[in-house]
């Protein structure tokens, strides 16, 4: 499989000498095209961080990051980002549809018209037909979320980053969006990392799930999880596979959290 | 779309109407030129409306055109300020100071550079309404939500572009505090620079009618100056009501 991104020992502290805070303690891992992998870790053991430094959004202390064999050094080409702040990474005053188009800004080869019909095209597949000409402000979080996700589908990025993309939404929303992001992902083919805290989501998600382990945070383990590619929010989460995978990271969760040093203050 | 419902509208005429009749009475039994009752200046309009128009029709002008230089000026300067950090650190105390300036106190600098012309009162203007301009331009560039540099970095905007698309609009419900400080600054100082650097203008004319004790003329050009000012006051509210539809979160689809 061709590896589209790999990170390699990233590492990075916040401060510096006695207040430096180390989060990241030298993570590597690779995705390959088409993968949907998701990385799970507890609450601020640095998951925000690490997706920014595979965005190039944000710069590791140390370790390298490449996408499809070039270095990152600045937000490359073909890596588009869904944030956890959905409501502040839209814009106010841009309806959907401009929301959606802005997000082709720099996408070259496109006339504004097409930038429009291609927005028009992503809102339909979130399922937002009618509210192209409304605002952020006036849909629901889930809603906004399905906007931020329509934006990072139309630039026809090679690597969708999502980072805790439905932390902020009620639990049947959580379900219909996840089922919705899987279906995109393979509608379009798209390679996707998912950043979760959300064990069951982790696994629900994903070919593969990294797991992270605590601060100084680091890769504990990956698991494959060989469920297909169509999920089912019943069978899947009654599958065996499902369970025992559920298991195997939820233990690596616990032993980390009981086995790891007091963090560096 | 007015910003007051009709009753609060009415309701807020009833203490200028008692004022007016306070003075009629005052005027009356003080009987005379030097204090003159709404009567004697409704005269003094009447008659000297087509000269006092022409006169503000300068006054106006010379304000317009301050405050477009002030805008054009430092509203991409207050951006720009917002991103560079450091230099923006280095200049606030400069604007802090200049803030503290009142703007007839620069009219002799003015006047060194600029002579006494259009030229030197359109100066004076723009250095009056720039200043909240660039305050509050400022101010909201350099507060902007990091997210926004977040996302117009993942979108890969170059840096010019995310101050127009980004930075601009973001920064626009402050700057329109800035521009309603502005265009009161101007006609306010636009008047009194006309008073400083004597031509023509409603200032001129005001200053010649109160040199002559003419106080019913004065008061019916304030009068004016004053209409003026509640006219542009609304139109700029209108106008910021309708560009910032959005921080106000007025729903546009069920309020036409
Ligand atoms: N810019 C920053 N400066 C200092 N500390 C930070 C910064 N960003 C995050 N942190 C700290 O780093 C840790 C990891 O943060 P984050 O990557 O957001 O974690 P997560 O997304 O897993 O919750 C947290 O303890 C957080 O307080
Ligand atoms: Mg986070």
């Amino acid at each position: 499989m061709d590896v589209v991104l790999e990170a390699r020992q990233l590492a990075k502290a916040y401060g510096v000498g006695r207040d430096a805070l180390q989060v990241l303690g030298g993570i590597s891992f690779s995705v390959g095209k088409g993968e949907f992998v998701s990385i799970v870790g507890p609450s601020g053991c640095g998951k925000t961080t690490l997706l920014f430094a595979l965005a190039g959004l944000q710069k590791a202390s140390t370790g390298t990051v490449t996408f499809n064999g070039r270095p990152v050094t600045a937000p490359p080409r073909g890596v588009a980002v869904v944030f956890q702040d959905y409501s502040r990474s839209l814009f106010p005053w841009k309806s959907n549809r401009d929301n959606v188009a802005f997000g082709m800004v720099r996408v070259e080869g496109l006339s504004s018209v097409q930038k429009r019909d291609k927005a028009q095209e992503m809102l339909e597949a979130v399922g937002l037909q009618g509210f192209e000409d409304k605002y952020p402000w006036q849909l629901s979080g889930g809603m906004q979320q399905r906007v931020a996700i329509a934006r990072g589908l139309a630039s026809q990025s090679e690597l969708l980053l999502l980072d805790e993309p439905l932390a902020a939404v009620d639990a049947q929303t959580r379900a219909d969006m996840q089922d919705l992001l899987l279906d995109l992902a393979m509608r379009f083919k798209q390679t996707c990392i998912l950043v979760t805290h959300d064990v069951e989501e982790a696994v629900y998600m994903a070919d593969r799930v990294v797991v992270l382990t605590r601060r100084p945070t680091v890769v504990d383990h990956e698991i494959a999880i060989n469920l297909g590619k169509q999920r089912d929010q019943i069978t899947t989460r009654e599958d065996h596979r499902f369970l025992a995978a559920r298991h195997d990271v939820m233990m690596s969760i616990r032993s980390s959290r009981t086995a790891a040093p007091a963090t560096a203050a | 779309m007015s910003i007051l419902p009709d009753r609060q509208r009415y309701s807020a005429l009833v203490l200028p109407v008692v004022l007016l009749l306070v003075w009629q009475v005052l005027a009356w039994r003080a009987s005379t030129p030097l204090f003159p009752g709404p009567g004697q200046v409704a005269i003094s309009i009447w008659r000297l409306y087509p000269q006092i128009v022409g006169q503000i029709g300068y006054t106006l002008m010379r304000a317009a055109a301050g405050f477009l230089v002030a805008a054009v000026v430092m509203i991409p300067l207050g951006i720009l300020l917002g991103r560079l950090k450091t230099v923006g650190s280095v200049l606030e105390p400069i604007l802090d100071m200049m803030a503290t300036l009142p703007p007839p106190a620069v009219v002799p600098i003015v006047m060194l550079f600029a002579g006494t012309g259009d030229a030197a009162k359109i100066a004076v203007i723009a250095y009056a309404a720039g200043i909240p301009l660039i305050m509050n331009t400022y101010e909201a560039s350099k507060t902007l939500h990091p997210m926004a540099t977040l996302v117009a970095r993942s979108l890969r905007l170059r840096r010019l572009e995310t101050m127009v698309f980004i930075d601009l609009p973001a920064s626009l419900p402050m700057i329109a505090t800035g521009v309603r400080l502005a265009v009161a600054s101007a006609l306010l100082v636009s008047v009194t620079a006309e008073m400083l650097l004597a031509t023509n203008g409603i200032g001129v004319f005001l200053q010649r009618q109160q040199e002559n004790f003419q106080i019913a003329n004065g008061l019916a050009a304030i009068a004016f100056i004053s209409m003026i000012g509640l006219i542009v006051n609304d139109l700029v509210q209108r106008l910021e009501r309708r560009l910032l539809f959005w921080h106000y979160r007025l729903d546009l689809h069920n309020e036409r």
